[in-house]
């Protein structure tokens, strides 16, 4: 049998961070990816679609796009099994009780509401630990586990689970921290065949079989694998696995970093960022570190306006960035500055260099002297 | 330029006049009419105004009754050109400009206007021109040196030439402006952004907060959810708990009815048993009820039997006490009857007393009274009394002096008897020598013996008088006759027998008074009266032998006296009282006897009923025992007795097993917890209600906060915030750039432009000092106003000053720009009427000034009042008119 693991769909999350005109097109794109993976679904013949956890950035959603979600789902030719997960669970305010959810529910759209076994297709079933609460006080996976059987020749039981094994949480004492170990031993004494887990955005494999398949568009710049989904196959006679990653995101967040000392740096910068393809589908934080002059400032400030009007982003990441402008002599000479302006340039190229903050807006400063300078000139 | 000379023709009240100037300080005197200040107006003219103006100030020059037209010529050099320049207005215009150097030159009409506007363009500085060009009242103000630009070349070449960067500052304002209001509040998307950020942040804050308070509704639902799946489990122990309760509970109760039960039976065997000891103590209470009855009976006999023979002992003495009673009462009657005798005699010897003193009491009485009643009879007799003689006596007097006053009245005859002749009146002789006199009331006769005899007759002698003699006379008369006198003697005589008779009344009344007493005479006859009966009865009454023989006995003795008789009576009543003793102790023994007797008798009955009744009970009695004794016998009801009392503590015996056994069951705590097993059913009720009701209130309000799809609303805020922070970052940086920008500018540029000032700040400074001493600074603006002045230490703003320091500063600073300019390109300083407000202290030092200023510049004066500018030194002076 064949299925395909995915997670994290996160969807009606916003990306605030973009563009205002990007916004709206990564919204959709992360319904397209869903799109698409309905399209790979009956493209490769897979049994069923397994999503591990967080379809839903939040049960606090405009019940709005609980109708566009089904829109999707429902050109699917094969179940989709739903888990939720700690964005989602299933409590009061759960989006998966909504009169919109319930009422519209497709046929071939499954709800993991408990750990009782879901046959999805003949042979096949799963067992889901779904979130009740956003604050679980015990390793649900455990719990779901705790008391199956071997699976006979002929039958295939995977597990689905949200949340990070120990491995991953940094948080080791966490209640809901999934024991990695029992996972293993699950699967080697063949009580369960696969274990998908959600709540990692990035695809990784935890351990042999213990797969997050990570999100299928990419949400944050952190991730380092984001935008894939799995394609699992299991002989349901020999329990044999086989993964194959397939990206399906279209998406790309990305930061760049480069020393910028010189105009020749900053035109590299320029060409660097004029050779990412996709420019309108991707974000780029930036991470620069120079010494520029008034005048190299001046153009980089240019370079990354024209960036800025092509990408879905372009920022640069103060936290991390560091450049220093000074005001050079040939900047400034043949624009004819004497009398006090000159006593001005020279007081605001002093300042300019301190070691302070309010440098910058010397450097600011100098930069308006230049451009008004210069186009007086 | 200097000016070499000026003449005036036909304007205004000046004919013709001609002013040479010298090169330093020329001072036109002259008064306001002569035109002194025409000289100042006549340069304007001549320099602005073409020949053919004909605007009204033009007009105004054309003096009245010529027919030629304003005329004014100026020999002056400007620069490297001497020349002269004349115009003429009004009629024949005309204007002539004469180049004399460097290239002589002629030129007329508009050319000669231009060409001398342009020379003047070229080598001089019209503005400092019109700048030192003072007229009359405008010397307050101060000259706007900024533009002068023979100034700016003359600071520029000893201070530092401030660059102009107009184009620049430009930009940098309205760079500024977008960001900046001119009071430097931000302003436009800086401003905007600025009050969105927190609008921003606190829309977003309100939203989380909003959101949070789902998510804390959600957490509580969970919690309710909880505690109401807990408390079924609850519910469901507390349902099996209380069923285990209710059924021990139930098994309890079933001893409680068997303890029950035996103490029923235990309580009726006890009744049975002390039935039976009652019935047994009831036969031995008849049984000794009876005996007693008997011994009663017994005993009452014996009593009843004393009783009667004691009773009859006391009948006995009583009748003997009866007996005694009668004899003394026999005994006391006598004793009265003596007694009675005795009082008797004592009476009749006090009567016989009585009847001798009273007999001659009366004896004396009768005898007083047969002389008053003679003493009476006399008074009776004789009816004058002693008041009637006294008025006889009266009525006799009154008829004297009725005849007095007659002959008092009547004619008065004296004979004096003067001779031997004897002389009689009315028979009486009178002696020798003596006087005769007489009244003549009737015929007096006179006679003189031997001589005459002579008869004076009255007269007729007054009527009144003759009354009252007559009056009188009869009253005398009538009194006497009534009194039955002759004479008042005779009156007199009876009244004094009639006076004796009532002395004898008046001393019988009094002695029979006397002899009476308190008595009243009819009394004593009665008394006497009765006394004589008294003596008299007893004679006449019937006397007792005894009595008769008493009074005899007495008699016998002689007359007993009182006394004797009365101590018989005293002795009779004595025994009387003894005898009347003796009754009533004789009285009270018999009542004594007599209640001795009642009682016993009563007491006798008594004891006679008393047996009858013990003989009746006991009869009774005997009765019962024997019927009691026939229903069951003495031994048959002992044994009864002793067979319940068995049974009895049998039950007794039971009844503390069953209790025994029911107390070990614990029932009270068996009830407790069934008490409380089902408390806590309907605690856990209670509360799976009021969990259910809060599960299901939570579930309606969250349904109803997540129907507004918070989330995206959140994400937006969010947005939102982060958009305007980010541009906020971008317009604050900006902002700060721009504003640093022009505040190093602008702070460089006024440093230059101080630098700039610095010697014409100077200039004014040390002109100024020879005015106003050696404290005197000022404060130049950048636009080369003065702005304030100190003195002493004290700063005051221009304007604030007085009208005559303005006037002294502002000529200082315009003396101070005319020697600062260069010579060449200078202009002359024109004042007209200047100083008027200057005191003199301060208008001789400014005298020194313009010696000073002449020395270098041309200085020009025009004034009224000479005496200002006396002193000034090195000035050429010139009069107008």
């Amino acid at each position: 049998m064949r299925f395909i693991a995915t997670g994290d769909w996160q969807l009606g999350m916003t990306a605030h961070f973009l563009s205002a005109e990007a916004r709206p097109r990564y919204q959709r794109a992360r319904l397209d990816a869903i799109r698409r993976i309905g399209e790979l679904a009956t493209a490769r013949e897979v049994d069923f679609v397994l999503v591990c956890g967080d379809v839903f950035e939040s049960n606090q959603l405009d019940r709005a796009i609980v109708s566009r979600t089904f829109d999707v789902l429902a050109d699917f030719t094969v179940p989709v099994v739903l888990l939720p997960g700690n964005h989602d669970p299933l409590d009061a305010s759960s989006i998966y009780d909504s009169p919109s959810f319930v009422s519209r529910q497709p046929a071939g759209v499954r709800v993991l509401r408990d750990s009782t076994p879901t046959e999805v297709v003949p042979g096949v079933e799963v067992v889901g630990a779904p979130w009740f609460s956003k604050r679980p006080l015990t390793d649900l996976v455990a719990a779901a586990t705790k008391n199956l059987a071997e699976v006979p020749a002929g039958q295939v039981r995977i597990i689905a689970g949200h949340g990070a094994v120990s491995s991953l949480d940094p948080d080791r004492d966490s209640l809901a921290t999934i024991d990695e170990a029992g996972l293993e031993k699950l699967l080697r004494e063949d009580r369960a065949q696969f274990v998908a887990l959600g709540d990692r955005h990035a695809t990784y494999s935890a351990a042999e079989r213990i797969w997050y398949p990570g999100s299928p568009e990419v949400t944050s710049r952190r991730e380092d694998d984001p935008g894939n989904v799995l394609l699992v196959d299991i002989d349901k006679e020999t329990h044999a696995v086989d993964v194959e990653k397939i990206p399906v995101g279209q998406w790309t967040f990305t930061v760049i970093e480069a020393d910028v000392d010189s105009d020749d740096d900053v035109a590299a910068l320029e060409t660097r960022l004029g050779q990412i393809p996709e420019k309108d589908r991707t974000a780029v934080w930036l991470i620069l570190r120079g010494t520029l002059s008034t005048a190299a400032k001046a153009r980089l400030d240019e370079v990354l306006d024209h960036a800025g009007d092509l990408f879905a982003l372009v920022s640069v990441w103060e936290r991390h960035s560091d450049i220093a402008v000074v005001a050079a002599d040939e900047d400034f000479a043949g624009l004819g500055l004497s009398g006090y302006l000159e006593d001005s340039l020279d007081e605001l190229a002093a300042r300019a260099t301190a070691d302070d903050a309010a440098a910058l807006t010397a450097q600011d400063a100098l930069g308006l002297l230049y451009r008004f300078a210069r186009s007086g000139a | 330029m200097r000016l070499h000379s000026i003449r005036l023709r036909n304007y205004r009240g000046i004919t013709d006049a001609r002013v040479e100037f010298s090169n330093g300080v020329t001072i036109v005197e002259g008064p306001n009419e002569v035109g002194k200040s025409s000289i100042h107006e006549a340069i304007t003219h001549l320099r602005e105004d073409k020949a053919s103006s004909k605007k009204a100030s033009i007009k105004d020059l054309q003096p009245i009754g010529v027919d030629a037209g304003p005329e004014v010529e100026l020999h002056l050099t400007s620069g490297d050109v001497e020349m002269t320049y004349a115009k003429r207005w009004l009629r024949s215009q005309s204007t002539t400009l004469s180049i004399l150097r460097p290239h002589p030159e002629q030129l007329s009409g508009d050319e000669a206007h231009e060409r001398f506007a342009a020379i003047l363009a070229d080598t001089v500085d019209v503005d400092l021109l019109v700048a030192l060009d003072v007229a009359q009242g405008e010397s307050l103000a101060q000259a706007p040196m900024a533009q002068i630009s023979a100034l700016q070349s003359a600071l520029g070449e000893t201070g530092v030439e401030v660059a102009d960067h107009d184009a620049f500052l430009e930009r940098v304002d309205a760079e500024y402006a977008k960001h900046f209001t001119k009071s430097g509040r931000p302003t436009g998307e800086y401003g905007e952004l600025q009050k969105a950020v927190p609008q921003a942040r606190e829309a977003l804050a309100s939203l989380v907060d909003r959101s949070e308070s789902l998510d804390a509704l959600v957490d509580r639902h969970a919690r309710a959810t909880a505690r109401l799946e807990s408390v079924r489990d609850g519910l469901a122990r507390a349902l099996s708990e209380r069923e285990d309760a209710d059924a021990a509970f139930a098994a309890v109760a079933e001893l409680r009815t068997a303890v029950d039960a035996a103490e029923d039976r235990a309580e009726a065997a006890r009744r049975e048993s002390a039935l039976a000891a009652d019935a047994v103590e009831r036969r031995t209470t008849l049984l000794a009820e009876a005996t007693a009855a008997e011994t009663a009976v017994r005993t009452a006999q014996t009593a009843a039997a004393d009783l009667e023979s004691s009773h009859a002992e006391r009948e006995a003495a009583f009748e003997d006490a009866k007996q005694l009673l009668g004899e003394k009462r026999s005994a006391l009657v006598d004793a009265r009857e003596q007694t009675k005798n005795a009082a008797r005699d004592v009476a009749r010897a006090r009567a016989r007393g009585e009847v001798t003193a009273l007999r001659t009491r009366l004896d004396e009485i009768r005898t007083l009274e047969d002389k008053r009643s003679r003493a009476r009879a006399v008074v009776g007799s004789i009816a004058v009394t002693t008041a009637d003689v006294d008025r006889l006596v009266g009525l006799g007097t009154e008829v004297r002096i009725a005849t007095g006053a007659k002959r008092s009245a009547a004619a008065q005859v004296r004979v004096t008897r003067l001779g031997e002749i004897p002389i009689a009146v009315d028979g009486v002789d009178i002696a020798a020598e003596e006087t005769g006199e007489a009244a003549v009331v009737d015929d007096v006769r006179i006679a003189i013996e031997g001589v005459a005899d002579i008869t004076v007759s009255p007269g007729a002698s007054p009527v009144d008088l003759d009354r009252a003699v007559t009056t009188a006379e009869r009253a005398l008369t009538a009194e006497m006759e009534r009194l039955g006198v002759e004479s008042l003697d005779q009156a007199r005589a009876q009244a004094n027998r009639r006076a004796d008779a009532e002395a004898i009344v008046t001393e019988t009344t009094a002695t029979l008074t006397a002899v009476l007493g308190r008595d009243k005479r009819d009394d004593l006859d009665a008394k006497l009266a009765r006394a004589e009966a008294l003596i008299a009865g007893d004679n006449g009454s019937t006397e007792d032998a005894h009595d008769k023989a008493a009074r005899d006995d007495r008699s016998a003795d002689g007359v007993a006296s009182v006394d004797e008789l009365e101590e018989i009576v005293a002795e009779a009543e004595a025994a009387a009282d003894a005898a009347q003793t003796a009754v009533a102790e004789a009285e009270a023994d018999l009542e004594r006897t007599r209640a001795v007797r009642d009682d016993s008798r009563v007491d006798t009955v008594r004891a006679q009923t008393t047996l009858q009744e013990a003989r009746t009970q006991s009869e009774r009695l005997q009765a019962a025992v024997a019927a009691a004794q026939a229903d069951h016998s003495d031994e048959s009801l002992d044994a009864a007795r002793n067979a319940a009392g068995t049974r009895a503590e049998e039950a007794e015996a039971a009844f503390g097993e069953a209790r025994a056994a029911y107390e070990a069951a614990d029932p009270e705590t068996l009830e407790a917890r069934r008490d409380n097993a089902r408390k806590v059913v309907a605690d856990n009720e209670a509360q799976q209600t009021a969990d259910r009701q809060e599960v299901d209130q939570l579930t309606a309000l969250i349904d109803d906060r997540l129907s507004e799809g918070i989330f995206e609303k959140v994400e937006a805020a969010r947005e939102s915030l982060e958009t305007a922070e980010a541009r906020l970052a971008r317009v604050e940086r900006s902002a700060q750039a721009i504003a640093l920008l022009r505040s190093t500018v602008y702070a460089h540029k006024a440093e230059a432009q101080r630098k700039y000032v610095a010697p014409f700040k100077e200039q004014i400074e040390r002109l100024g000092r020879m005015v106003f001493g050696p404290t005197f600074a000022v404060e130049v603006s950048e636009d080369l106003e003065i702005a304030s002045r100190t003195l002493d230490g004290t700063t005051v703003p221009f304007d604030s000053l007085s009208g005559g320091t303005k006037e002294q500063l502002s000529l200082i600073g315009r003396l101070a720009v005319a020697a600062l300019v260069d010579p060449r390109t200078g202009a002359p300083v024109i004042l007209d009427d200047a100083f008027g407000f200057a005191d003199p202290e301060r208008l001789s030092a400014l005298n020194v000034i313009l010696g000073r200023i002449g020395e270098t510049a041309q200085v020009v004066l025009l004034t009224c009042q000479p005496d200002r500018f006396a002193r000034v030194g090195g000035a050429s002076r010139v009069s107008l008119g």
